[in-house]
């Protein structure tokens, strides 16, 4: 293992290249002397703030945080988000998604070290701190209940893709349907899968999130055309905005 | 001070959404978070809006945060942090100057919290007082300004190799200072 040291007072201020960034995470997922290190100076620099003078936002600004958060934990469908912390199936899964979103396009390996929970679990909590964007779909009552996925928008700027947990096996001609939709209520079909009858199931999204508000999975009996099978998961989502051109 | 809840009570709080414990995060960090995004921003309006994206991020994000693994005011300015140089970057326009002496505000200190926080800044900044100025001046443009390595390289005129040594001296130095401090 080669041990990242020698880069991570740059990459605790955020002054490396994006792909070497990426790397460290990737070794900082692994390495528990590394990500100490990392941490420690993680601490140093966020004290950084402390020494520019302070300034006070308008007052509305936390009305406004406490108005999104409110409408963000709103059922849209009738469905409350998770909680990741309290199911040790879902930590599993967020720290599945966490060396994902770290690593970029290595599924099969990123999948493979998904059990290394612990590293994983502060790995997410990277990413989150780092741009990645993730929105929870649950089963819906009654009949899909214990089943979900998390959609996720990578800092990376790879394509969104969904892990979904629990996915039940469908009669023969029955496939499961991915759809965005947009504010309009415009649905678009963004693949079709089948379950693969593992417990965690990585599904590519097969569209940009841009212009969508909403994400839902249907059952279909065909592999492309309209909707018109029942909903069984579903979210509402909030993709970031694209870099403009230089 | 004794009914305040702690930051990991806090951050679990915010896991099972609960609004009350983000409005009180916001209350202890909303401040600092906002000073930092302006600093790299320059503008009043991008600052609140990374603010406000930042807190959405924690609010919803909150089931990952690892107690164990750091403190919940060093993951969420590292929240701000990133989403404000990412701002930056993509817009190229404004850089901040490298150093904006910050001044002591003698003002707010009304309460004990505040006097608590104007003794942690004043370490903050005769830590980064005693470094030489090249140090200093790397931390702070990386920090603050949102260069990258190779862009310091080209600003200060040195290779990249003294880019580095300058950033890890320096903030081995400040850790040094800062947790003796403590």
């Amino acid at each position: 293992m080669t041990h990242v040291i020698d880069d991570l007072e740059l990459y605790a201020v955020g002054a490396l290249p994006d792909e070497r960034a990426r790397e460290i995470a990737r070794h900082l997922a692994t390495c528990p002397a590394c990500r100490d290190a990392a941490a420690d100076l993680e601490d140093v620099v966020s004290r950084l703030p402390d020494a520019i003078a302070p300034r006070d936002p308008s007052a509305a600004l936390k009305e406004r945080i406490l108005a999104a958060a409110e409408a963000d934990a709103r059922p849209r469908f009738g469905v409350r988000l998770p909680r990741l912390s309290g199911d040790p199936r879902l930590i599993v899964l967020a720290a599945t998604i966490a060396l994902l979103l770290a690593i970029g396009g290595e599924r099969t390996w990123q999948l493979q070290q998904a059990t290394n929970e612990g590293a994983l679990y502060e790995t997410m909590a990277y990413d989150v701190a780092h741009g990645g964007r993730t929105w929870y779909m649950a089963g819906v009552a009654p009949d899909w209940k214990g089943m979900g996925g998390n959609l996720m928008q990578p800092a990376s700027g790879d394509p969104a893709f969904v892990l979904f947990h629990d996915l039940r096996t469908l009669p023969d001609g029955s496939v499961y349907a991915l759809w965005l939709i947009s504010p309009d209520g415009k649905w678009v079909r963004g693949t079709s899968f089948r379950a693969d009858g593992r417990e965690v199931q990585l599904v590519n999204v097969g569209q940009e999130l841009m212009g969508f508000d909403r994400c839902a999975v249907t059952v279909e009996q065909n592999t492309s055309g309209k909707r018109e099978g029942p909903i069984v998961m579903q979210s509402r989502i909030a993709p970031s905005s694209p870099a403009p051109s230089p | 001070m004794a009914d305040q809840r702690h930051d990991h009570v806090l951050i679990q709080a915010l896991a099972g959404r609960d609004l009350s414990a983000l409005s009180e995060l916001y209350d202890r960090y909303g401040r600092i978070s906002y000073t930092l995004a302006y600093r790299i921003l320059g503008e009043p309006e991008a600052a609140e809006d990374v603010v406000q994206d930042a807190f959405l991020a924690a609010w919803r994000g909150a089931g990952t945060f690892r107690r164990e693994r750091g403190n919940a005011r060093s993951w969420l300015l590292s929240i701000v942090h990133h989403r404000s140089v990412d701002l930056l970057r993509r817009r190229t326009a404004f850089r901040p100057a490298p150093l904006e002496a910050a001044g002591d505000t003698a003002a707010d200190i009304d309460t004990a919290e505040e006097a608590a926080r104007n003794v942690d800044r004043r370490s903050v900044r005769d830590a980064l007082g005693t470094l030489p100025e090249a140090q200093r001046r790397t931390i702070e443009l990386a920090y603050f300004g949102g260069y990258t390595q190779s862009e310091l390289a080209d600003l200060m005129g040195v290779p990249l190799g003294t880019v580095k040594g300058r950033m890890r001296i320096g903030l081995q130095k400040m850790r040094r200072l800062l947790g003796a401090a403590r």
